[in-house]
């Protein structure tokens, strides 16, 4: 309360001046009167009563400052000084503002994120109750089977409502299929209005009935796609839409919400009726019932998860299965990368640090050179408090400066590496931005920072001695406890530093290896798409495939076709690309007993034979497949080298038989398919290794070609390679597709190399990020130490003009002043590797290839930032050479 | 140290008279100290109103203008809760410093 009324005293000075002046005088007043009555002369009276008051001017200055002391008008006093003192030595201000600004900026940023992703409550009422339910095998999270999801929410209480998020994509095109399919996804009818408790824009949610088949065919469209296909056009409900060519009714337009920044571009309702069997995978929303919790809704589905375990594939592995019900949060990132960003939040956090130490050391030399100004105002009467006060304040309004520009740079920082992450990494309902919370933060941030770095030299300056200080005159002699201070952060500064580059170091070294990675093609110049059956999955009736010699025409017409596009210099075929991932297929060897519970199992893929010249995939043994590898000659069969090590490690490939039983194409498959017989391939040849993993980093599987002319397979896949830009020939592509298979329609059509480049997003980013923080961490630390050693230089000139008048050799001067410097360095990079060996057990799981402790990327960093530290104390050290002696002694 | 104790016993004074007397202007409290004193305890009349406004700040005392009997304005202070507290407080710590300073004294 009384910094309220000394307020409020502020603004009223003037009537304050006045009422303090009255109480004065009333009182000189009364004394006079009291005088008076004792009989002394008017003018003794006045004269006795002015004397026993005291000097009038001063006591009045006094009331005023008890009445504002600690208040306002010191701080505004305080916060002009301070920006006058900062005007006078615009150098020094400058580094100190940028160096903080340097420190804030990235850790703004890199918060941003960190708040968007994981902190800020989803946008959606009483998000608190969402919850997500992920099944679990062997620890690891998937999508759960719609039939467990119909268990659950026809066994559980504790949930409001249950809905289920088909993974299943369906697919919206124009009739003539000429333009990019849309991709959407089913959901529950009433997921939108009553799970997320949002309103629909235009029109309404899907209703339960229409969750049944014969009424399933409705879509809901999301605001983005209203928007950019049909210009919110306002009568687009009842409209019919082609979904996976069937006519599909509009019935609603979803709010701009989250689900714009999803890969989801329309709703249709998911239907799967009681009691049927369905293939179907997806995502379990829930929201808990008013009064129920996390825990009560996690054990329900646990006792019907572990009923439904029991039964899950003859109960084989029941004990490997769970399920968990989590909040439903911006948790949807990939874990590595959830991992790198709080581990860039840490490294940002040291920057700061660093900035701090690096300020406070620039304000600890500056406190020297004022020491004299602060020993004069403690003589005239300025408490150790109001120095103390007065130093903090400067220090305040540096960080405020420092933080104004580091926000706007956070800013900056913030849209670069948002471009580095594309927002399909991102969970959808992340809004990464500068928004209140955010500023909070870097408000915060700013002001921890201005008392940290303000601190020391605060402390420093109010321990003043006054009598030494004064005697000692201009002549500056360095306090013992400065440099010590000033020693003290030069050592944490580099090893924090040095913390940082080994992230760094470490990053860069799995980027290296990401790189590197050999995944047996060769990825440029070549284009990759999708062939989606357009009469496929009448919502989950299989077609019956054509007649092999049939398919194995049409596809030799597809191949000619695409091979005429200009530019293309050689297409394929395929079931299947590099980098999609693998299935197992069972297989014998001839001549081999089999377990049969155990098969050996292989990828296993059909390729025409130009395969292996569109992807560049390399020969080891034998041959390639061939034009000769009809449906009339006898079965070939290649295998790469992985098949050939854990197979046949000392056997002749060329001359094992695989036993496969491969279902024949238009014999009818699926479930009901005849089972097939197994048929002795040949093995003709070995390819070298091609990355099957869908990861780059995944170990590659043993894999089997068998040519598509052979088999006459469906093919779903095709690779192109020009000897054109690549991106020139996709839209020539993509008619002659559509003008000779009608049947198919051209799907994710990409480029290998932006493929590959996906997958190296997550250590790119994190290489970039910690690339750059490090690099900012290195400039500071070398900046410190310059700092520190310049200085140190400066206030042995006196000692180096002695020891030069002795006799000392000017080398000998340098090397004793590097000496000093490189020790402190010394210290801070052998406490620095101890933090690198920390953060390379939390950091390593995140990289390829790199060890826990990467002893190559820890020692290039210790030695940059040895060779760094070097050249900071080099510079200041040549300068102490350049002392005259007979100088630097008249100083004196 | 020896200007704190003495800021300390003046508040002290101000705040024992205060206790004594209720409401009294900075002139009252000045002529009771002398007078209650004995004329022993002289201050610089003056320097009791920074004391007086200083523990208005910190809430001890309350102020309000008034007139006296001879119908002049003068501000008059009022001890508060907190004031009394402190009183006791600064009390208690003047009897150890009298203790104190007695004990040295006596010491042979």
């Amino acid at each position: 309360m009384a910094l309220i009324r000394r307020m409020v005293n502020l603004f009223r000075r003037s009537r304050m001046d006045g009422e303090i002046e009255a109480e004065l005088q009333s009182h000189i007043e009364m004394r006079i009167e009291e005088n008076l009555a004792a009989g002394m002369s008017a003018k003794e009276a006045r004269r006795d009563a002015l004397v026993r008051f005291g000097n009038h001017v001063v006591m009045k200055e006094r009331v005023t400052a008890a009445d504002a002391n600690l208040g306002l008008g010191n701080l505004w006093r305080n916060v002009r000084f301070a920006l006058r003192q900062l005007r006078r030595s615009p150098g020094f201000a400058l580094t100190a503002i940028l160096t903080l600004a340097l420190g804030i900026g990235p850790t703004v940023a890199i918060f941003s994120i960190i708040w968007a992703t994981f902190l800020a409550p989803l946008p959606y009422p009483q998000s608190d109750r969402m919850v997500v339910a992920w099944t679990h095998y062997k620890g690891e999270r998937y999508p759960t089977r719609a039939d467990d999801f119909a268990e659950y929410a026809a066994q559980s209480h504790a949930f409001q409502r249950l809905d289920f998020l088909s993974w299943e994509g369906y697919h919206l095109t124009n009739p003539d299929h000429t333009q990019d399919a849309i991709t959407g996804s089913a959901i529950s009818p009433g997921f939108y209005t009553q799970n997320c408790e949002v309103q629909i824009a235009l029109g309404r949610d899907f209703l339960p009935a229409e969750g049944l088949p014969g009424a399933n065919h409705v879509v809901m469209l999301t605001n983005r796609l209203w928007t950019e296909r049909y210009h919110s056009d306002p009568n687009i409900l009842g409209k019919r839409l082609l979904v996976n060519d069937e006519p599909y009714t509009v019935v609603g337009v979803l709010q701009p919400i989250a689900t714009d920044r999803s890969g989801t571009r329309f709703l249709v309702p998911v239907s799967h009726p009681a009691g049927v069997h369905s293939d179907d995978f997806g995502n379990v929303f829930g929201r808990l019932r008013p009064g129920a919790t996390l825990a009560e809704a996690q054990a329900e589905l646990s006792v019907i998860d572990r009923r439904i375990a029991s039964t899950r594939d003859g109960g084989k592995d029941a004990a490997l299965w769970s399920v968990s019900v989590e909040q439903f949060k911006n948790d949807w990132l990939d874990r590595k990368l959830e991992r790198n960003l709080w581990l860039l939040l840490a490294s940002v956090g040291l920057v700061l640090l660093i900035a701090c130490a690096n300020v406070a050391n620039l304000l600890l030399a500056r406190g020297g050179s004022r020491k004299q100004e602060f020993a004069v105002r403690a003589a005239l009467g300025a408490t150790r408090r109001q120095i103390f006060v007065q130093l903090l304040t400067e220090s305040l309004a540096l960080a405020l400066a420092g933080g104004a520009i580091g926000v706007a740079m956070g800013w900056s920082i913030m849209k670069l590496s948002m471009s580095i992450l594309p927002l399909e990494k991102m969970s959808a309902e992340a809004e990464v931005g500068l928004n209140m919370p955010v500023l909070l933060f870097a408000v915060a941030a700013t002001l921890v920072a201005g008392v940290l770095f303000g601190c020391a030299p605060g402390m420093q300056a109010s321990k003043l001695n006054l009598s030494d200080t004064l005697k000692q005159g201009a002549r500056a002699v360095g306090g013992g406890g400065r440099t010590a201070t000033q020693s003290i952060l030069v050592v944490v500064e580099v090893a924090m530093a040095l913390v940082l580059l080994s992230g760094a170091g470490m990053a860069l070294h799995s980027f290296w290896n990401l790189r590197h990675i050999d995944i047996g093609i060769t990825v440029d110049r070549v284009v990759v798409g999708g062939l989606r059956p357009r009469i496929q999955a009448r919502r989950g009736q299989p077609q019956p495939l054509p007649p092999a010699e049939q398919a194995v025409v049409e596809q030799h017409q597809l191949l000619s076709k695409i091979r005429s596009v200009p530019g293309v210099a050689d297409a394929a075929l395929a079931t299947g690309l590099p980098l999609q991932g693998y299935g197992t297929f069972p297989f014998a060897i001839a001549g081999q007993p089999v377990d049969k519970d155990h098969p050996p199992v292989a990828d296993l893929q059909f390729v025409t034979p130009s395969y292996f010249n569109t992807l560049g995939i390399r020969l080891v043994r034998g041959r390639l497949l061939n034009e000769s590898d009809t449906l009339n000659s006898p079965m070939a069969i290649m295998v790469n080298e992985a098949f050939l090590h854990r197979y046949m490690p000392n056997a002749d490939p060329l001359t094992q038989h695989l036993m496969i039983a491969i279902p024949t194409a238009g014999n009818g498959s699926g479930p009901h398919a005849e089972p097939a017989q197994a048929v002795a391939y040949q093995v003709v040849g070995v390819f070298h290794d091609v990355a099957n993993d869908e990861h780059l980093t995944g170990s590659i599987q043993p894999q089997m070609y068998v040519s598509l002319w052979q088999k006459g397979w469906p093919a779903f896949v095709f690779a192109v390679r020009t000897n054109v830009d690549p991106a020139t020939v996709t839209d020539e592509l993509r008619s002659t597709v559509a003008a000779t298979a009608p049947s198919v329609q051209v799907d994710n059509l990409a480029m290998m190399r932006d493929l590959v480049n996906e997958q190296q997003i997550n250590d790119r980013f994190g290489m970039v990020l910690f690339g750059g923080f490090a690099g900012v961490a290195l400039l500071l630390a070398a900046v410190g130490i310059y700092g520190v050693m310049s200085f140190a230089v400066a206030q042995r000139t006196h000692e180096i003009g002695v020891r030069m008048a002795l006799g000392a050799r000017r080398s000998e001067v340098v090397m004793l002043m590097i000496r000093g410097g490189m020790r402190l360095a010394l210290i801070g990079i052998a406490i620095g590797l101890a933090g690198a060996f920390g953060l390379g057990l939390l950091m390593h799981t995140t990289l390829y290839g790199v060890a826990a402790t990467d002893f190559g990327s820890l020692a290039a960093v210790a030695a940059l930032l040895f060779v760094a530290a070097m050249v900071a104390c080099w510079l200041p050290a040549r300068r102490s050479a350049a002392i005259d002696p007979m100088r630097a002694l008249r100083n004196e | 140290m020896a200007r704190n104790d003495l800021q300390g016993s003046l508040d002290l004074l101000v705040l024992k008279t205060l206790s004594q007397r209720g409401r009294l202007h900075g002139y009252g409290i000045v002529a009771h100290i002398q007078k209650a004193s004995e004329e022993l305890l002289q201050v610089e009349e003056g320097s009791i109103y920074p004391a007086l406004h200083r523990m208005e700040q910190s809430g001890w005392i309350r102020a309000e203008w008034a007139l006296t009997e001879t119908g002049r304005k003068a501000k008059y202070y009022k001890l508060t809760t907190a004031g009394g507290k402190q009183l006791q407080a600064a009390e208690e710590g003047f009897e150890q410093l009298v203790k104190g300073v007695r004990a040295m004294l006596r010491y042979a």
